[in-house]
């Protein structure tokens, strides 16, 4: 016999079920077809390719992006034969108006310590064409630039030493400047003194022009000779300590830029540095005081009692 | 057929009482610690902490207190701040505390302006003017330190706070009951010092017997924790007993070693001379430079005043030197003096 379903909430319930399941089922699959529609996999794609040295820091799926926007994926990589790597990448169809055949596919990424990207520079070239290659370059991340400006500083603090060398060294240019100036300045005092001397003994030959003139004239025409060679003698001392004082200065001036130099970069540091070890110290303090304050060293810890200045009974 | 060894069993059994054995144990441990860290937490109770700002200004005077020697205008300008912050928590002990701190660091230098002694003065005035409408309970420790600090600047300035003489009979007086009162202070810090003014109050008046008693008390309760009182109660001896000399040969300068039938005074001699060079040890190991000037300059003169032309010479250049690199000209000039007179 069977057995009719008289309550109406029950009437039609197996309808009711798979009308419920169905609805569920279709949204669902609504959902899916939606987010899949969003990530693009209904979206045609082309390939292009580029080759890369190495794929440190790529992965499949990373974005591929023109201007921040992203128009494509890494599909795949392959290692070559020559040990280079085949990267491919997936574009969206219609965003392949943006490859040409000069444009530049770079490894960077988004800000300083951003996630990494493909960065597609657009060209001026034809339109690339599927499967073709696409030129590829990576840009430094921090820890390459870290490591430039590394090398840079060791070769700046290596030059800064081998000036300090220079200037202390006792063959070097500006002992060797100061040592010639100094043997100049003793030339210049000796040959005063001879030509002191010289002028005393023209007087004397004038003294005697009395006595004979041509004898005077003689001995007057030989001291011309002597007075004359002196002369040379000391334009020509005169020009090595001109040339010589330039030499020092140039020097001096060329020291005085590296230095300067030097201590502009090193100056520039040093209230950072000053600061950072402040603030470390700030720190320290803040823990130890931390620590005092717990409750089992708390009690052990003497406490500086605020009392005045002790003073001193004996003022002059 | 798997055959297990002989005594199989046994070992089986041994094996499970262990592990039961360590199982038991580690309940126990854990056990002990739970009803630890139960009665702990329970019976502790954390101590009430002090506010923030109050903390924040008693650092401020421990800060100062610590530069006192080395940066004397640091620590007023830290002094200074925490006078404000005081006035504005109404702490009443503390500003008590830091008028004290600002009068003694006034007047700590080796040549102190008039001006400077006025207004440690003052800064004692006022202390004692917000003692008395006070209504916060003040240590007897405070009152006896703005008491000793009172008959310091007395015996600093050589006038009464009204305008009177230290010199006169009101004076010593006056001085001498501020002090009387805190020679007998529970606190061994503000006793010795007491002795040391007391000492000095003595020297002053010419009662040297007074002066001295004063002043060997003071050593003998000082065991080396104020060494720079010790130094000072040390120095104030020697004087007592150099002037003892003057006084024995009637102020006339004399050989210690030719003095004949005074062996009074060649013990007062060996006296000044012992406790003129255990001063100067003190200050050589405190490392303070003007208290060295004026060790040497007191050793010059014991000399000069025993007759030994060299040392006293000697002692002289030696205090001369530490003048002119402390830029005291005043002193300089007083010791250029007395070496030319020497030399005559």
């Amino acid at each position: 016999m069977e057995i009719k379903e008289t309550e109406a909430r029950f009437v039609f319930l197996r309808g009711k079920v798979f009308l419920f399941i169905g609805v569920a089922f279709l949204g669902t699959l609504l959902l899916l077809f939606l987010i899949a529609k969003q990530r693009g996999l209904f979206m045609k794609t082309e390939e292009v390719y580029f080759i890369a040295e190495r794929a440190t820091g790529m992965y499949t799926g990373m974005p591929v992006k023109v201007s921040g926007f992203k128009i494509g994926r890494i599909k795949e990589m392959k290692l070559l034969d020559d040990a280079r790597v085949k990267v491919v990448l997936s574009i969206e169809s219609p965003q392949m108006k943006w490859l040409r055949e000069d444009s530049y596919a770079l490894l960077t990424k988004e800000g300083l310590i951003g996630e990494s990207v493909i960065e597609i520079i657009p060209g001026k070239g034809r339109n690339l064409r599927p499967h073709e290659a696409l030129n590829f370059e990576k840009l430094k991340g921090f820890e390459e630039m870290a490591q430039e400006l590394k090398a840079e500083l060791t070769v700046i603090i290596h030059e800064i030493k081998e000036l300090l060398h220079y200037i202390n060294s006792p063959q070097g240019d500006i002992k060797k400047s100061l040592a010639n100036l100094e043997k100049v300045s003793e030339g210049l005092i000796a040959l005063t003194s001879e030509a002191k001397v010289t002028i005393e003994d023209t007087d004397k030959l004038i003294k005697e022009l009395d006595g004979s003139v041509a004898n005077v004239t003689v001995k007057a025409e030989v001291t011309l000779d002597e007075t004359r060679k002196r002369l040379e003698e000391l334009s020509g001392l005169i020009s090595d300590t001109r040339n010589s004082l330039n030499k020092i200065t140039e020097n001096i001036i060329h020291t005085t830029q590296n230095l300067k130099e030097a201590t502009g970069k090193t100056s520039k540091d040093i209230p950072l540095l000053l600061q950072k070890t402040e603030r470390s110290l700030q720190d320290v303090e803040e823990i130890l005081q931390s620590i005092k304050g717990l409750w089992p060293l708390r009690s052990g810890i003497k406490k500086e009692a605020v009392r005045p200045l002790s003073g001193d009974t004996y003022a002059p | 057929m798997h055959l297990r060894p002989q005594g199989w069993s046994k070992i089986r059994s041994e094996q499970n009482r262990y592990l039961r054995h360590q199982k038991s144990f580690r309940s126990l441990i854990f056990l002990f610690f739970l009803i630890f860290s139960g009665l702990t937490a329970g019976c502790y109770k954390e101590p009430p902490k002090e506010p923030y700002r109050i903390q924040e200004l008693k650092r401020l005077i421990i800060d100062a207190e610590r530069f006192s020697e080395k940066d004397p205008e640091r620590a007023l300008a830290l002094y200074k701040e925490a006078l404000k912050k005081s006035r504005l928590l109404q702490d009443d002990k503390s500003s008590l505390i830091i008028l004290l701190s600002l009068s003694r660091l006034l007047t700590s230098n080796l040549e102190i302006p008039q001006e400077r002694i006025e207004e440690a003065r003052d800064l004692v005035n006022s202390a004692k003017a917000l003692l008395s409408r006070s209504i916060d309970e003040i240590p007897l420790e405070l009152l006896e330190e703005l008491r000793l600090e009172e008959a310091r600047l007395i015996l600093l300035s050589g006038k009464l706070p009204d305008g009177g003489e230290l010199t006169s009979v009101r004076g010593v007086r006056v001085v001498e009951d501020l002090l009387k009162e805190i020679i007998n202070s529970p606190s061994e810090n503000i006793r010795i010092r007491a002795l040391n003014l007391l000492g000095r109050l003595y020297i002053k008046k010419g009662l040297f017997d007074l002066a001295e008693k004063s002043l060997i008390e003071s050593i003998k309760i000082n065991n080396g924790n104020l060494k720079m009182e010790e130094a000072n109660s040390h120095r104030l001896l020697g004087e007592v007993y150099m002037s003892k000399i003057s006084v024995t040969i009637g102020g006339v300068s004399n050989s210690y070693g030719t003095v004949q039938g005074k062996n009074f005074t060649n013990f007062n001699f060996q006296q000044a001379e012992y406790h003129f060079q255990k001063a100067l040890l003190i200050d050589r190991e405190l490392g303070l430079p003007y208290k060295i000037g004026m060790d040497m300059e007191a050793l010059a003169r014991l000399y000069r005043e025993a007759g030994d032309k060299r040392l006293a010479k000697e002692y002289y250049l030696r205090a001369l030197e530490i003048w002119r690199l402390q830029e005291s000209r005043e002193r300089a000039r007083s010791i250029e003096k007395a070496l030319e007179e020497l030399q005559e």
